[in-house]
């Protein structure tokens, strides 16, 4: 039986969080389960102490910026040798040079420009979530013995 | 014998802020309202700031010239527009309500910011700072190029002011 998706939204602003989140909810994607996180470095914090399956990140922050959390958290995964969770940027940057910064060197899997609505998280974000349940999927059944699923690649969303 | 009287020393006039910067806020604001509201935002003359109370948000762009925006909301127009923004009510006294307008302007930031760089401009944002009060006035420094641009949209008008500070406004950058 597949739970809720464990989702982290990383935003210094409460209300873009709010934003963020309901329009997840009205997207019709798959349910999801927040953790709330107010900058790069509070979300490292959440990510290594709750079992998160993807995580949606501001990038202009104070203390830790996104791209760096992005960068942090890859590192992170490598070092530990897990599969890294699906990141997507949900930012007000919109250049070529920020997108080619986030999905080409931070490897960010995906890039939502703000303001944004419920259909537009739905129309890019879709496959980016599939890949999440799988992962979720995986790691249900690595939990209760099962065989494990084969990883394949990670769509690049924009 | 006469003596012609000491020339007065020559006055050095603003240059006149940046047109592409200007055109590119226009734009910005024309763009991102036009998102928000689903009509585009109507240019008026400039008013003065008056009794009211407003919440202020204030965001610099770091590159060349480094140049400083300022965002005006009375408190009748920014629950309004913010409630259009956010999709839910927000008091004006409250701290969600300096939270959503510092989102604002870094939303129009990044659409500035991508219009600069369709004109070979490069540059950075910074972090919002966002004031509330009655009569809150920016004062630019005497002779610094500056720039006030107002709109209408359906939830009510918003003011920007643009300027060219002599010594840099110290704004936070993010990651720090």
């Amino acid at each position: 039986m597949l739970h809720k998706l464990k989702a982290l939204v990383v935003d210094d602003s409460r209300v873009m969080r709010g934003m963020v989140m309901e329009a997840l909810r009205k997207s019709q994607l798959p349910d999801f389960e927040f953790t709330e996180a107010e900058d790069g470095a509070d979300a490292l914090v959440k990510l290594a102490a709750n079992p998160i399956h993807i995580a949606f990140v501001d990038w202009n922050m104070p203390n830790m910026t996104g791209i760096e959390f992005v960068k942090a958290a890859r590192a992170a995964a490598k070092t530990a040798k897990d599969i890294p969770i699906p990141m997507v940027m949900v930012t007000s940057e919109k250049t070529i040079g920020k997108i080619e910064e986030a999905l080409d060197q931070a490897g960010a899997d995906g890039f939502v420009t703000k303001p944004f609505t419920a259909e537009e998280m739905a129309k890019r974000l879709a496959k980016i979530v599939e890949r999440a349940v799988q992962l979720q999927l995986k790691k249900q059944r690595e939990l209760a013995g099962g065989a494990s699923a084969t990883d394949g690649a990670m769509p690049r969303i924009y | 014998m006469v003596t012609a009287p000491a020339a007065k020393p020559a006055v050095g006039k603003p240059a006149g802020f940046p047109t592409a910067i200007a055109d590119a806020m226009v734009a910005s604001v024309e763009a991102v309202l036009g998102t928000i509201c689903g009509a585009k935002p109507v240019r008026h003359e400039p008013t003065a700031a008056g009794d009211r109370p407003c919440v202020i948000a204030v965001l610099s762009f770091d590159g060349s010239p480094a140049w400083t925006v300022s965002c005006r909301l009375t408190d009748e127009a920014a629950p309004s527009l913010m409630r259009k923004f956010a999709g839910f009510d927000i008091p004006f006294d409250s701290a969600d309500m300096g939270d959503v307008v510092g989102e604002f302007v870094n939303v129009l930031a990044g659409e500035v910011i991508a219009q600069l760089e369709r004109r070979r401009m490069k540059y950075r944002m910074s972090l919002p700072t966002v004031l509330r009060g009655t009569g809150i006035q920016l004062v630019s420094e005497s002779g610094s190029d500056s720039k006030t641009v107002d709109f209408g949209t359906p939830y009510g008008r918003i003011q920007f002011e643009m300027f060219i500070p002599k010594v840099p406004v110290q704004t936070r950058m993010p990651g720090t």
